[in-house]
């Protein structure tokens, strides 16, 4: 059989012309190609179009193509690279559609859930470091407020509670400072009958809330809280807000009168040469002296 | 259980292809991104303790094959694509993942899958199964390799028509027929490129009188093997020890010799596979000899077995692309399929 004058019309511009344009200058027949590959004449001739509608997937046509190539002793890495450009891989779409996906089947894929889980670890990294950077600033500011002498532990030394509190002269009057953390170890034992306390017995303890509720019965003004030095000294003391802020050597016969606003924490150098008054009225500091450094928190009403 | 979790976040899906002569890992979303050999190599350590340590595995290790002191033994942990020393393999395996996540922080605790033969034991498949835990795989899957050469090669194993794969790996031919995401019909024969180089080894002996070893033989099979008469005569000149002055000597060997030395491994391939069209039902068997058989696997790249095949069956035959690497991106596809259907194809 001769082969037609014109080439039959290509869908791509695919190797299929360039096959058949070899298999025509070696003169054989597109039945011999078929019976050589083992293929029919039909699908021969859709290789030679370049029509692979109704041929199977792309391995399949890829393969004829190749075996066609080296029937016909052209280069196969070139036909197939011509092949490739017409059908590239995985272009050509299943016949069979995957099932539809349900709500409950969509998960987050592999690469969100690995950036949810960096961005946990990463929020997780930046809390902690901000819990333990307030951590070091706190324990530096109290090691800073330490004199080299003093090697007890932190802890002991700012929290430990007096061993008595003290009941300064005319409590009467004026309601005791209080001191922060202080835990009492034994309970708080208040009188029933106030009025039937003699007056000679020393004035019962009493609890924070008490004292709190007896404070609102007095003028709103600060008591006025004053520090003298009879002899030199050193001084930390700041209060609640952070604003005042009394720091330093202290001469002798200095005196100073605290600002801002309760409560103060004071650390008081060489404390048997500072004399505390509140209102006038002195204050025992010998519970918080420990290595003649006097160390605690004063809460005025 | 928790940390192993969190680990598997950050570690890359694997599918292995643990061949007998290769091991290809892909990498989801990355592709193929190891292709070593299933080689170890094993170090006794001398003393009282007499200690074993790996000394090399993979390429490294290959080229020790054959060439190792005392001291030294350069193992193939694989044998007829199962398992044949439990520890080693679960070290290699360990090796190759940490190799694939090298550039990690945190050990990778992958997902993996991993394609065995169809013709293999539920005790060498739990063997594969442990070893691959044992090596830091948070989950283990199996596929069967015949399935996840169809899937790599591009085949339609959805579709309800039959599609036959042939994949010759180093330890075992697998030749199935796949429709509808199943095996239909699957058979394996322990004939593989290790036989080829046996054969060709023994071929040499007998007829030249000179022993060769395993890489020659690989490399001659290579290079000038062919499965089908061609029109061209190749020859290769090569080294070994002839058995009767104990002296290396060199000589030369042709194409059609290695084609005659090949044939009892490839008779048994051919044999195989016309067992596999006669067990077809018939309706499968028409899509197949509609559009064709496709060959995967390193020994599909032997010169002309395409067309050996051909001419035994009378059906079109076709090498898919990328021969060596279909099984392990058929894998890769296979757990990709896992979780977008949550099931659907042939995995355990």
């Amino acid at each position: 059989m001769k082969e037609p004058e014109t080439s039959p019309e290509t869908t791509h511009a695919g190797p299929g012309s360039r096959l058949r344009q070899a298999r025509i200058a070696q003169e054989i027949e597109p039945a011999t190609i078929a019976e050589h590959l083992h293929m029919t004449v039909a699908v021969v001739t859709a290789l030679e179009q370049d029509n692979y509608t109704n041929l199977p997937t792309r391995v399949f046509v890829r393969g004829y193509i190749r075996n066609y190539a080296r029937l016909v002793d052209e280069p196969v890495d070139e036909v197939l690279a011509e092949f490739d450009q017409v059908w590239p891989p995985a272009e050509r779409p299943m016949k069979i559609q995957p099932p539809p996906r349900l709500a409950a089947d969509t998960y987050p894929t592999h690469r969100g859930r690995q950036l949810v889980t960096w961005l946990l670890l990463l929020l997780g990294t930046v809390l902690f470091l901000l819990w333990w950077q307030g951590y070091l600033s706190q324990a530096w500011q109290q090691y800073t407020l330490l004199p080299a002498s003093v090697n007890q532990p932190l802890d002991t030394r700012i929290t430990s509670p007096p061993a008595s509190s003290p009941v300064p002269s005319g409590a009467n009057a004026v309601p005791e400072p209080l001191f922060q953390p202080a835990p009492r170890p034994e309970p708080v034992v208040i009188p029933e009958e106030p009025d039937s306390t003699p007056a000679s017995e020393p004035v019962p303890e009493t609890t924070v809330e008490d004292l709190t509720a007896e404070a609102e019965d007095f003028p709103t003004e600060p008591p006025v809280v004053t520090l003298r030095f009879t002899r030199s000294s050193w001084v930390d003391i700041r209060d609640s807000s952070g604003t005042y802020q009394l720091t330093g050597h202290m001469a002798a016969g200095e005196q100073h009168q605290l600002g801002g606003s309760t409560p103060y924490q004071l650390v008081i150098g060489n404390a048997a040469a500072a004399e505390l008054s509140i209102d006038g009225q002195p204050y025992d500091m010998s519970p918080h002296i420990r290595s003649n450094v006097a160390r605690f928190t004063l809460i005025t009403p | 259980m928790f940390l192993r979790r969190l680990r598997g976040i950050f570690s890359n899906d694997l599918s292995i292809d643990l061949g007998t002569a290769n091991t290809l890992i892909y990498a989801r979303g990355q592709g193929i991104v190891l292709d070593e050999p299933s080689v170890v190599a094993i170090r006794h350590d001398r003393g009282r303790s007499s200690n074993k340590s790996v000394a090399a595995v993979g390429n490294a290790a290959k080229q020790m094959l054959g060439r190792t002191p005392d001291n030294i033994t350069a193992i193939r942990p694989m044998k007829d694509g199962v398992i044949a020393d439990f520890t080693v393999t679960e070290k290699m395996l360990q090796y190759f993942i940490h190799k694939v996540h090298e550039s990690r922080m945190i050990r990778p605790s992958p997902r993996v899958l991993i394609c065995v033969p169809c013709g293999s034991t539920q005790v060498e498949r739990r063997a594969i199964k442990e070893s691959a835990a044992g090596a830091g795989a948070r989950e283990v899957y199996l596929i069967e390799e015949p399935m996840a050469a169809a899937i790599g090669a591009g085949l339609p194993v959805d579709e309800p028509l039959g599609s036959m794969v042939l994949d010759i790996g180093g330890g075992t031919s697998e030749v199935a027929i796949i429709s509808l995401n199943g095996i239909v019909y699957s058979n394996s024969v322990r004939i593989g490129g290790d036989k080829f180089d046996e054969a060709i080894i023994n071929y040499i002996r007998r007829n030249y009188g000179t022993l060769v070893g395993e890489a020659t033989a690989e490399k001659i099979k290579k290079k000038i093997g062919s499965a089908y008469p061609g029109n061209e005569v190749l020859e290769l000149e090569f080294k070994g020890r002839n058995l009767a002055e104990g002296i290396p000597r060199s000589f030369t060997l042709t194409s059609n010799e290695v084609l005659e030395a090949l044939q009892e491994p490839l008779s048994g391939i051919v044999h195989a596979m016309k067992k596999a069209l006669e067990q077809t039902p018939p309706e499968l068997g028409a899509d197949v000899a509609e559009r064709g058989i496709v060959l995967t696997g390193g020994g599909a790249l032997l010169r002309d077995l395409d067309r050996l095949i051909e001419e035994e069956t009378g059906l079109p035959v076709i090498i898919a692309e990328d021969p060596l690497t279909c099984v392990a991106r058929g894998g890769g596809r296979a757990l990709e399929l896992i979780d977008e259907h949550n099931g659907g194809l042939s995995v355990e």
